[in-house]
């Protein structure tokens, strides 16, 4: 059940006129059931492996806030860790690492054959497995009570609106908000309503349309390639997934407003980020800093020297590489990042001293190179993201180089209009969001100018949404 | 609440303009009534080709064009759009009628069949083309509901389908597919196609509007012959084998494979209601010949070797076996090279050309033992 889809549209009217009307605990009921209808509408079966994941987070938090031994509290924190990434590690990479392991040993002489596994990988278990095991971290480290309402500790992990592609909610942050009463008030039922239309909008209008007509074609051509246009299919593919990724994250932070909840914000205008430091605050924001707080600052972090926070950076950033898929090329995309962050603070300090413009004028220009260069940088790098074998990204790359050519004929200027036209209202959306720290600034201007806004928006949409209910593009993980 | 409804009356001529283009434009002619099926089958009737047609019901056509047939029909063709290229030319000497419907599953085949039934119209040979997702029960098929009665009285009356028949009594899935069809007033994806109409015409004032009577069978525009084979335009029919296979690749990149989503298994309930039917035309004296309509090379490449589309290889193989257990006659095969056809054989990544059917046909049909 997709966001954008008649069938989801008609569950949540139902869910939400039921929530409208009951109390406190029989809305955490209804919605446990809700969430479980749901994710069950993708497979019943994974219902029952996120139950045993449910189970284990939330027995194994109990143990560990109830002992004062060190010994035990640590046996059960690694308990929980081995059972949830055990889950995780056979759906999504036991494949990888049969098949890795196998040629591995080939090469050796040997022959050996691991069966592939037939598996169907469960929708949302990166995402969910994430949030429960921040729970018993945060619980191992004291910095949260372990609640002992199994349900709401249910309605915690399997909340529907982020279930299956984020954000990944801390437990510090979403837990108190099943626990306690939620407030329904006027003005977060029109924010609610307002970001569900622009998550909508920018899946709809943006993503989608430039998967179809630019992306795909780009990527699904045969070597060799033209450069310009391996450029903008790359452009295209960023802003496509970004609309689509934080497209569907709006819309879960709209539905959790729309019943009182308040769900973080997963994206901050990435795509004006000026540095790669910069990207990493404000893309999937729920993952770098769990992956942040969970493993780059237990690794010593910036404390322990350049060359440790250099190695702990990449670690960091492999890991956000494997887990976005078993594949080398995601291995090869944290990789690069990994690279590019340990580059940046390396020559941060130079480039700061060596520029520094004085009037304003200079300043929104430097401001400007900047933001252009990081998006060179991210699109170039999300070659790795979207191509799907390593000879492709090497044929891609090559002509980057030695096929940059504006040839007549081959349809840039087809290309080049159709970026343009999909996304210049996110982007000026985008714009004003950034300027004003606000993602909801849209609806704080004036009624004449929020109403030519919204129109527009409906009627791009109307015309020109693309209406076939594709899947998310991160439902992969 | 009155902030509420006054956000919604400034968006509300928005509704006002998407209902008016939907119901001015209506490209798939929902909200005329039946008259464009009805005129499209008179014409066929009349021995006449039916040119530049747009989207329609086709199951509704059948029914308009069964009900006005005067004599018997030799041999039909159910089958979906893989099976409408098959010509009256097949069967020289013989009344041939193609009863194909775009994404036919079984139970259109079941309601066709019935409507020729209660008409009092006996075929000899049924020609049944046989695609995988016909055991595929999330093949996501709906539009057999707009005849869905005659399936009910089917089911019923051969089946002893208890089941079926309450279901009628309580729900009307014809009257309930015909709302669903009135509710595309209010629908998106009906205004983007409404409006996709429109430019269409204002861009093109020369060419018709509306769909004309016509003696020819090939031309730039769809055709549905009076045998009730199909015709596509020629820039669809035209089309290079390169463009093609990159259109191939496009669809193994995004995963689309018409009907075969979640097929996990053969379905054992529509096995037993394919047998049933099968049996039950054997039973009656009808031929039936099975057509297993071949993919294009590429297509066939990628799905046998995928493990979410290798079932077709089952389907294949369960056809297979049925009609030999039956003695039924099977044409084609999905694997395009078993049946010899290349890349050049296709008009697009799933329909064969209909010069190639036409020859596969006639070179089976030769060496088929006739009962």
């Amino acid at each position: 059940m997709v966001f954008n889809s008649l069938q989801f549209a008609v569950f949540f009217v139902i869910v939400y006129s039921l929530y409208l009307v009951l109390n406190h605990k029989w809305q955490n009921r209804m919605l446990l059931v809700a969430s479980c209808i749901f994710y069950g509408a993708w497979d019943w079966r994974f219902l029952l492996l996120m139950f045993v994941s449910i189970t284990s987070d939330y027995y194994c938090a109990i143990k560990i806030y109830e002992s004062n031994d060190e010994k035990v509290r640590k046996l059960f924190l690694f308990l929980n860790m081995f059972i949830s990434l055990s889950i995780l590690g056979f759906f999504k990479y036991f494949n990888f690492f049969a098949v890795n392991l196998e040629r591995l040993i080939n090469c050796f002489g040997f022959h050996i054959n691991f069966n592939v596994l037939n598996v169907i990988l469960p929708v949302g278990i990166s995402f969910y497995t994430f949030q429960a095991m921040s729970y018993a971290f945060d619980v191992y480290r004291r910095q949260l009570v372990p609640t002992k309402r199994f349900l709401d500790y249910s309605l915690f992990v399997t909340f529907f609106p982020q279930l299956v592609a984020g954000p990944i909610m801390r437990a510090a942050d979403l837990l108190p908000q099943v626990l306690a009463r939620r407030k329904v008030t006027w003005d977060k039922f029109y924010q609610g309503c307002y970001m569900v239309f622009w998550g909508l909008f920018m899946k709809i209008f943006v993503a989608d349309n430039l998967a179809t007509l630019i992306v795909d074609p780009v990527f699904t051509s045969q070597p060799p390639y033209n450069g310009v246009k391996v450029l903008l299919g790359l452009y295209a593919f960023v802003i496509q997934v970004y609309c689509d990724f934080a497209g569907y994250s709006v819309i879960a932070m709209g539905l959790g407003k729309l019943m009182g909840f308040d769900i973080m914000v997963n994206f901050n205008q990435p795509l004006l980020a000026t540095n790669i430091q910069d990207f990493w605050r404000r893309w999937h924001i729920s993952l770098s800093s769990w992956l942040k707080d969970y493993l780059y600052i237990p690794l010593g972090g910036s404390r322990k020297g350049n060359i440790r926070t250099s190695i702990n950076l990449m670690i960091t950033m492999i890991a956000v590489g494997f887990w976005h898929g078993a594949a080398w090329h995601f291995i090869a995309f944290g990789v690069i990042e990994g690279c590019l962050l340990v580059l940046y603070r390396i020559l941060k300090p130079k480039i700061e001293n060596f520029i520094k413009p004085r009037s304003s004028f200079w300043q929104n220009l430097w401001l400007a190179v900047r933001i252009l260069f990081m998006f060179q940088i991210t699109s170039i790098a999300f070659m790795f993201f979207r191509a799907q074998y390593m000879s492709q990204i090497l044929s891609m790359f090559k002509s980057l180089i030695t096929n940059f050519q504006f040839t007549h004929g081959i349809g840039l200027k087809y290309m080049s209009l159709n970026i343009l036209f999909f996304s210049w209202l996110v982007i000026l959306a985008e714009i004003i969001q950034y300027r004003e720290n606000d993602m909801l600034a849209m609806l704080k201007k004036k009624a004449v100018i929020k109403t030519i806004f919204f129109y527009t928006a409906l009627i791009l949409m109307m015309i020109f949404g693309n209406l076939g209910q594709s899947r998310f593009v991160y439902f992969q993980f | 609440m009155k902030t509420l409804i006054k956000k919604i009356l400034v968006f509300s001529p928005l509704l006002a303009i998407l209902v008016f283009v939907n119901y001015h434009e209506d490209p798939a002619n929902v909200f005329k009534g039946f008259w464009y099926e009805k005129d499209m089958a008179r014409i066929m009737l009349n021995g006449l080709n039916v040119a530049n047609v747009t989207d329609y019901d086709e199951r509704l056509l059948q029914k308009f064009y069964i009900e006005g047939l005067k004599d018997n029909v030799d041999v039909i063709a159910l089958g979906s759009s893989t099976s409408m290229h098959l010509r009256s030319d097949l069967f020289p000497g013989m009344k041939f009628f193609n009863s194909g419907v775009s994404g036919a599953c079984l139970e259109d085949y079941i309601a066709i069949y019935e409507i020729y039934h209660e008409n009092k119209i006996k075929p000899k040979i049924i020609i049944m083309g046989v695609d995988p997702w016909l055991l595929n029960k999330n093949n996501g098929q709906i539009r057999w509901e707009s005849i869905a009665s005659y399936y009910e009285k089917f089911m019923s009356r051969e089946m002893s389908d208890r089941k079926s028949s309450l279901l009628e009594s309580f729900v009307d899935r014809e009257k309930l597919f015909r709302i669903k069809k009135y509710l595309q007033l209010f629908s998106l994806s009906y205004f983007q196609n409404s409006v996709k109409h429109l430019f269409r015409m204002v861009e093109n004032r020369s060419i018709k509007a509306d769909y004309y009577p016509t003696s020819l069978t090939a031309l730039d525009v769809h055709i549905r012959l009076s045998d009730g084979s199909f015709s596509d335009r020629s820039e669809y029919r035209l089309k290079p084998i390169s463009e093609i296979l990159k259109d191939a690749i496009r669809a193994v990149e995004i995963k689309s494979m018409y009907s075969l989503g979640d097929f996990r298994e053969l379905d054992k309930g529509l096995i037993f209601k394919f047998e049933r039917f099968v049996n039950y035309l054997s039973g009656e004296g009808i031929e039936v010949i099975f057509f297993l309509p071949p993919y294009h090379p590429y297509i066939y490449n990628y799905m046998i070797n995928t493990k979410e589309y290798r079932i077709i290889l089952e389907a294949e193989s369960y056809f297979k076996k049925f009609a030999k257990l039956k003695d039924i006659y099977i044409i084609g095969s999905y694997d395009p090279g078993a049946i010899g056809f290349g890349e050049e054989d296709f008009f697009d990544t799933r329909h064969a050309k209909t010069e190639s059917c036409k020859n596969l046909f006639k070179k089976n049909l030769k060496s088929r033992r006739v009962k």
